[in-house]
């Protein structure tokens, strides 16, 4: 209720993330090229695009897994990237890049959930360790998570105790746990057998729906088209379209785009049907 | 020969158990140096970027590996009194030891911790965890998993090694055994009894960790 004036101006506000004219290489391979998008609260943004766009580098470079080379980033006012006087970036400081990781949370292709540790150690262990959180707090936060990804009865089982949707269920739980103001995904169902990937998408939708800030780098586009507000395409680097879901895959302007959705929407089927081998190609 | 030997066991047992005892004590207490000192070189040697722990950490254990661990109990045991630092003949001998597993363990420790996943600490990044708790809560408990067998053979090695101290005069298994060779001329019997004593303790001791080491490789599947 007391969002309603918010939400109403929410044009006029600062968007959660800015991203301007972003520039990152790994030696002489541009990955991304004058990347340039601002994602609002709430604003769930789908990115597709062939392997090798730079899609999972755009997500890399917003929690500071990797440094930018130029370009301003800008996530809740914290000035991720900016340029510095010779107009390389400047690399933030420790201090900004933990202030920034505790606005967003990330979901992993891997799942990359602590072997070592319960169900419950794993998402409890940063918000006590980080968040200040006392066990107890922690653990009624976590309880509740796992009741809403339907594995509460998981809590006191080990990682390879699950099924690889369960597993990243409780990867996005984890994140959760931290209260980010944004989340991303980088294809967190394109490591899971394909009866499981459902699951997954169920409690990303979930989170959409409850109105989540999210950026997703997915293959699956029948999930894009039902839960994005906004998809954008990438290419070799660079944003080559963006829009809503309608316009991009029913009426793409971009030749490039229209090729790509054929391709996987004519291989879409076999793509489904063995994730494994559409991500080796 | 049997019947003297038997005769003789009776009288050296009491001197050969003792200096038993004082072998494995050495082998727990080296051992427990050599872990501790080489975790914190193994740390001091992840970072090059943290020069100030790199080089110093890197710099001991090369002088370390490149001189001989006798070389290494005689300097203690003779030249640090120079120095005005005198310490007892068995605190030397687990120092000295411990020193010196500890420049070969850093080694197993470093290869531990970069066995672990990179998407280990890129999923503890992302949860803004500081890089002391993400070594201690993430990466280190799935290191020493993975170096429980490597340090199994280095406690072995450690046993027999300790052997190396009878030479500053510690009154451990080989020197009681020199003492009463010397005494008795039984060279022959003695040095034979000396040799089974390491050999069923060290025995053992590595088929268990080479069936732990088989067990931990079925557990990963």
């Amino acid at each position: 209720m007391t969002e309603s004036p918010t939400a109403a101006t929410t044009g006029s506000r600062a968007p959660l993330i800015e991203i301007r004219e972003v520039h990152k290489s790994f030696g002489t391979l541009e990955v991304l090229r004058d990347v340039t998008i601002d994602v609002d609260s709430g604003e769930v943004v789908v990115v597709i695009g062939p392997s090798g766009a730079g899609k999972t580098t755009l997500l890399r470079v917003l929690n500071c897994l990797e440094a930018v080379d130029a370009g301003t980033i800008k996530i809740k006012g914290i000035r991720v990237a900016e340029p510095g006087p010779d107009g390389r970036s400047l690399r933030p400081d420790d201090r900004t890049i933990r202030a920034v990781r505790l606005e967003i949370g990330m979901v992993f292709q891997r799942f990359n959930l602590f072997p070592h540790m319960t169900v419950m150690d794993n998402i409890t262990i940063a918000p006590i360790h980080v968040r200040g959180l006392d066990s107890e707090e922690a653990r009624g936060r976590a309880t509740a998570l796992l009741r809403r990804i339907g594995l509460l009865d998981k809590a006191n089982v080990y990682p390879h105790q699950l099924s690889g949707g369960q597993q990243q269920r409780v990867a996005i739980a984890r994140a959760l746990a931290m209260q980010p103001e944004a989340m991303l995904f980088d294809e967190v169902t394109s490591a899971l057998d394909p009866e499981l990937v459902g699951e997954v998408l169920k409690v990303m939708r979930q989170l959409a729906d409850d109105g989540m800030t999210m950026i997703i780098v997915t293959h699956e586009m029948q999930f894009a088209r039902e839960v994005a507000d906004r998809v954008v395409v990438m290419d070799a680097g660079r944003i080559i379209e963006m829009g809503q879901p309608r316009e991009i895959f029913q009426a793409p302007r971009e030749p490039r785009t229209a090729e790509f959705l054929r391709r996987v929407l004519v291989e879409g089927r076999e793509a489904t049907a063995s994730p494994a081998q559409a991500e080796s190609e | 020969m049997i019947e003297s030997l038997a005769k003789n066991l009776e009288v050296w047992s009491g001197p050969l158990l003792n200096g038993t005892i004082l072998t494995v004590f050495l082998t727990f207490t080296s051992f427990a140096v050599g872990l501790s000192l080489g975790l914190v070189l193994a740390l001091a040697r992840l970072n090059r970027k943290l020069w100030y722990f790199y080089w110093p950490a890197q710099t001991f254990v090369e002088l370390i590996r490149g001189t001989p661990l006798i070389v290494q109990l005689f300097y203690l045991f003779f030249v640090l009194p120079f120095v005005g630092i005198t310490m007892d003949p068995i605190t030397t001998g687990i120092l000295g030891l411990g020193i010196n597993y500890g420049a070969y363990m850093s080694e197993v420790y470093r290869g531990g911790i970069e066995a672990v996943e990179r998407g280990q600490w890129e999923a503890a990044h992302a949860l803004a965890m500081p890089t002391s708790l993400i070594m201690r809560a993430v990466v280190l408990p799935q290191a020493f998993r993975i170096i429980i067998p490597p340090m199994g053979n280095y406690f072995v090695a450690l046993f027999k090694d300790t052997a190396i101290v009878a030479t500053i005069s510690i009154t451990e298994l080989l020197f009681t055994a020199r003492l009463i060779a010397s005494q008795t001329f039984q060279y022959l019997q003695v040095y034979t009894i000396v040799l089974v004593i390491y050999f069923v303790i060290s025995y053992p001791a590595s088929r268990a960790v080479a069936r732990l080491e088989r067990y931990m490789r079925i557990a990963d599947r």
